[in-house]
């Protein structure tokens, strides 16, 4: 249940990440959490887009990315 | 054998558990047979102008056929004159030197009256004072116990009275009927307090009698709010406590009280802060005999860890115990259920279905007998099922190592916020 | 019937299961912690019962078993073997409400946690340069051995048996009181630097002489002695067996398979008679049959053991005593021959005494016959020390337990007298820490008036 859309949606996190984009930015509201991916170098060929924003509604998906958000300051410090 | 004294703000005792100020020290007599069977201090019955006590003052709940988990009552402070129980406080102290013997005082919030009560008990060789900001009923609609107690402005200012005359250390006893007993705390921390004591009574109705529709007690057939003390009370005031303890402006040692019944809570409430504890209804329920179990479990406790001196355990869980904000998010635990032990009672189902995360299955095994499985995975690790089990070790809440590092609510918040604020910054 | 030998040894495995934690739990807090409480004046070594009670309760299961030890040096033995009904149990002020506590259950809970824990209780005392010797390491030996080791004397046991714990060792049957338990208790008194010198029988390895000599005190606490004849012919027939040194057979030597379907009768009916009867059974004879010369009003055993040979399967013959054991050609044992009877006057116990009836004789086949009609009485020993005695009952004070020899305290079943029922492990402890008690006030007593 909750854990398969858990799973769904972190597939899609980790999907934009290897396609090598980053968290740029995060909005929470009572939708919960609009979570904004840039690719780190623009594609050259142009068939990627530029930004992504993914709708996380799942909780654990929601720790998900901050885990990864933190992770990512942490490498780019 | 661990060394059991304590100092509290240089109170000694030769072990840290204290009578709390109630009927179980009303009388010379009464607090002598407590020193003879061990205890290691006692807080006098309030002092103050002698006052009228109702007929019918306590009441209790009882829970699953236990009695006494949770205790009432509508009395006042001492009923007897000054002098007679002043000549008692002389009396024990004379046998039993090695006793804390402090004596709990509430008067009218004026300078004079605080003056004078503290110099006349003091006189007779107290060990130290301890006012009684926290009485909820009876007094407080006279100005004083928790009326006072409650407003951190009048217990800063009868602490500082005090203090302006005191010569032994003063403790403050505060009333838990407020929302943030750290605010009262401090105050008495800036009155001058060399320690604090919590937790007094907390407002209650017992009940209602269904056929009478008498409130539990009444007094010929009117009641009042009393004060709720015993097992029940115990979670309240170790918070308190461990909220105080935590506390950086409140630097003062604190005596623990509420609830306690057993050695066990005792060493609970001296991890989370409390230099010594205070016992008022577990006396009431079985006398003063059950010292010497406290004393004993404590000392078997103490040097089965290999601990010399019970103040090395004072606060030792402190620095564990945090806001919400400050805990790991990525910390998991699952239910893992013991076929083997569990005996089918469903209870853990049931619970899990109606009240958590439906993540519980009941199944059938090759040999068609039923078994429940808990889907890790959804599992959230409430601990529901494991608190409603009626079978020890039926359920384990097993730690499931996390592939993150840990994550606290408010590192995420900062990284977020951190972030976005950094974007702002680029634009 | 097709046993095993570890069928017979699953057999002798204790019985009863010990409590679980919950179970000790719930019931510890189902005790009223009485003040004064009735319990404790039952317990013939007062107990402090509600004290270690609530010490369960409470999570201090050290000093629980400390609570218990203290008063009873043999108290996870009797936690088994007490008649609890009769006793603590009996007296619980819960039988007017509801149900008595279990105390027997959670004193044994409290027991096999310092037994599991090999936790080590009490201390010896300061040394105070005086010596005592005591005759017998059964409980009452025990019990004071312990007593004085804690007080400060040096003490030494001098035991006939290659272990010490007496009856408790080798006596009660394994299924009620396995061996480990009472070498615990004999380790607990060892823990005190009292010397325990095993194989040693006082009157043949060592005389009374030189105890009296070389002791400032001596504790008597030998027992009783094997189970008497029983005056009828064919007694020493094959296949006729002395119950004590039947079951002590059981708790020493490789069970054996020697009764398996085999026709058994016991005669008696005190506790060594239930004891050789399930002690059969368990062996797996094929009937097993105590005959007793009354009814079942004046048996001795206890109602539990009554109820647990029932439940073994163990048949009753009440009224009906032995008259001649027949065997055959090769001296084994083939018939018994019974008379019935009838209860006549009260004699001098108090008991009405069985008359047979005439011409009502009769024979049943048997392949075994187990004598429990009581014990003797060692009286060699006792007239080696030159005591007072009747009829082989040690004379004592009772408020000291001193014998007619000022320096000998004697206790436990060797001042047991006859026709008061059953002896008790928990009588002999509390006589036995009595008189160390009053050892001490004669040794004090004796230096305070030469000073
Ligand atoms: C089969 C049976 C079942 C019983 N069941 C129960 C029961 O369920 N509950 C209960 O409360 N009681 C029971 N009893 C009674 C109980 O066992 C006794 O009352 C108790 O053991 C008496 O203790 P004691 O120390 O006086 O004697 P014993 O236990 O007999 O110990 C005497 C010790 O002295 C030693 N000894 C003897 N002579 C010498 C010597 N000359 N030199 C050195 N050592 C010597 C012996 O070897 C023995 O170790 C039972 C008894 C029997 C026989
Ligand atoms: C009957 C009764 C009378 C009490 N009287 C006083 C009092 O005079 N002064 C005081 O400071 N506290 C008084 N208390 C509160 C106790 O000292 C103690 O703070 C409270 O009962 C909580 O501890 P407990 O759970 O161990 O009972 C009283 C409590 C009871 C039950
Ligand atoms: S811990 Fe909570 S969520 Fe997990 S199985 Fe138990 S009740 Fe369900
Ligand atoms: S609550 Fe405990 S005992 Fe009952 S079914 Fe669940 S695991 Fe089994
Ligand atoms: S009499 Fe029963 S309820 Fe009372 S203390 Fe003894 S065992 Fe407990």
């Amino acid at each position: 249940m909750s854990y398969q859309e858990f799973l769904a949606e972190r597939d899609k996190i980790d999907y934009l990440i290897q396609q090598g984009y980053y968290i740029k930015n995060v909005r929470e509201n009572l939708s919960g959490a609009f979570v904004e991916f840039e690719l780190k170098m623009p594609d050259s060929s142009e068939k990627k887009d530029t930004t992504q924003i993914l709708h996380i509604q799942n909780a654990d998906a929601r720790k998900y990315f901050s885990s990864l958000l933190i992770r990512q300051m942490k490498q780019a410090k | 054998m661990a060394d059991l004294s304590i100092n509290l703000a240089g109170i000694k005792s030769p072990n840290p558990f204290w009578l709390a100020s109630a009927p179980p020290t009303n009388s010379g007599y009464q607090v002598q047979r407590a020193f003879e069977a061990g205890w290691g201090g006692a807080v006098w019955k309030t002092l103050g102008e002698p006052i009228l006590n109702v007929s019918s003052r306590f009441a209790a709940v009882s829970f699953n056929g236990q009695r006494v988990m949770g205790f009432n009552n509508i009395e006042l402070i001492t009923d007897r004159p000054l002098e007679v129980n002043l000549k008692e406080i002389y009396e024990t102290k004379k046998r039993f030197p090695d006793r804390a013997v402090v004596a709990s005082l509430m008067v009218e919030p004026k300078r004079e009256k605080w003056h004078e009560i503290v110099k006349r008990v003091e006189d007779v060789g107290v060990d130290g004072l301890e006012l009684n900001f926290g009485c909820p009923h009876g007094m407080a609609e006279r100005g004083m116990g928790s009326a006072s107690g409650q407003v951190p402005e009048l217990v800063e200012k009868q602490t500082y009275w005090v203090k302006e005359v005191a010569q032994t250390p003063v403790i403050v006893k505060l009333t838990p009927n407020i929302t943030d007993i750290t605010a009262t705390a401090e105050a008495a921390v800036q009155g001058g307090a060399d320690a604090i004591s919590m937790i007094n009574t907390i407002n209650s109705l017992m009940g209602v009698d269904l056929d009478t529709w008498n409130t539990i007690p009444h007094v010929s057939g009117k009641g009042a709010h009393g004060g709720y003390c015993g097992p029940a009370v115990k979670p309240i005031a170790l918070n308190m406590v461990a909220e105080c303890a935590r506390h950086p402006r409140i630097h003062v040692p604190i005596s623990g009280i509420g609830g306690i019944s057993s050695w066990k809570d005792a060493v609970e409430f001296m991890l989370m802060g409390a230099t010594g504890v205070q016992v008022c209804t577990a006396v009431m329920h079985h006398g003063f005999r059950i010292i010497e179990d406290m004393i004993e479990g404590l000392n078997h406790y103490l040097d089965e860890k290999g601990i010399a001196s019970v103040m090395d355990i004072v606060g030792k869980s402190v620095h564990k115990y945090s806001n919400w904000g400050g805990l790991d998010l990525n910390y998991k635990v699952v239910a893992r259920i013991n076929t083997d032990v569990c005996i089918n009672c469903n209870k853990c189902y049931i619970s899990c279905e109606d009240a958590s995360h439906q993540c519980i299955d009941r199944l059938t095994d090759e040999n068609g007998k039923e078994y429940l499985k808990v889907r890790e995975e959804d599992c959230v690790g409430c601990n529901l099922c494991s608190i409603v089990c009626p079978v020890d070790g039926a359920i384990d809440m097993v730690e499931i190592p996390s592939e993150h590092p840990p994550m606290t609510w408010n590192e995420r918040q900062a990284a977020i916020s951190g972030l976005n604020s950094c974007n702002v910054d680029v634009k | 019937m097709n046993l095993s030998l570890s069928d017979l040894e699953k057999n002798f495995q204790e019985v009863e299961p010990g409590l679980t934690d919950r179970e000790a739990i719930e019931e510890a807090n189902r005790c009223l912690y009485c003040y004064d409480a009735p319990c404790i004046k039952a317990c013939p070594t007062g107990i402090d019962i509600p004290a270690f009670i609530k010490k369960i309760a409470s999570g201090n299961l050290k000093g629980s078993a400390k609570t218990i030890m203290l008063s009873n040096p043999v108290g996870a033995s009797c936690a088994r073997v007490c008649p609890t009904e009769e006793l603590c149990e009996g007296a619980c002020v819960l039988n007017h409400s509801t149900k008595p506590i279990m105390i027997g259950k959670l004193q044994r809970y409290a027991t096999d946690w310092a037994i599991r824990n090999e936790e080590v209780l009490f201390e010896a005392g300061k040394k105070n340069g005086k010596t005592v010797a005591v005759v017998g390491g059964g409980p009452a030996g025990l019990s004071a051995a312990r007593e004085l080791a804690r007080m400060g004397y040096t003490v030494t046991i001098f035991e006939a048996e290659k272990e010490a714990g007496g009856l408790n060792t080798y006596g009660i049957v394994s299924f009620r009181l396995p061996q480990k338990i009472s070498f615990w208790e004999v380790n607990q008194v060892k823990g005190l630097g009292v010397q325990i010198r095993t194989n040693t029988k006082v009157g043949k390895d060592i005389s009374a002489k030189e105890l009296l000599d070389d002791y400032d005190a001596v504790v008597l606490a030998v027992g009783m002695g094997k189970v008497p004849m029983l005056g009828i012919e064919g007694e020493d027939l094959d296949g006729v067996y002395d119950a004590i040194e039947f079951i002590k057979e059981t708790k020493t030597n490789p069970l054996t398979d020697k009764l398996v379907g085999k026709r058994v009768v016991v005669i008696g009916a005190g506790n060594t008679a239930i004891d050789g009867a399930t002690c059969s059974v368990r062996l797996g004879a094929e009937n097993v049959k105590i005959l007793y010369r009354r009814t079942k009003e004046e048996m001795t055993a206890y109602d539990f053991e009554y109820e647990f040979a029932k439940q073994d399967g163990v048949e009753f013959r009440w009224l009906t005593a032995p008259k001649r054991i027949i065997g055959d050609e090769n001296g084994k044992v083939t018939h018994i021959e019974c008379v019935r009877m009838k209860l006549g006057e009260p004699d001098a116990d108090g008991r009405r005494r069985p008359v047979p009836i005439e011409g009502s004789e009769f024979t049943m086949r048997v392949d075994v016959v187990i004598k429990a009609i009581g014990q003797t009485r060692h009286l060699d020993l006792i007239q080696e020390f030159g005591l007072e005695h009747d009829d082989g009952v040690v004379k004592v004070n009772p408020e000291n337990y001193q014998t007619s020899n000022q320096k000998v305290f004697a206790c436990g079943d060797v001042i047991f007298a006859k026709g008061q029922g059953e002896a008790m492990v928990v009588t002999a402890a509390q006589q036995g820490k009595e008189a160390a008690y009053a050892i001490h006030q004669y040794l004090t007593k004796a230096v305070s008036e030469t000073a």
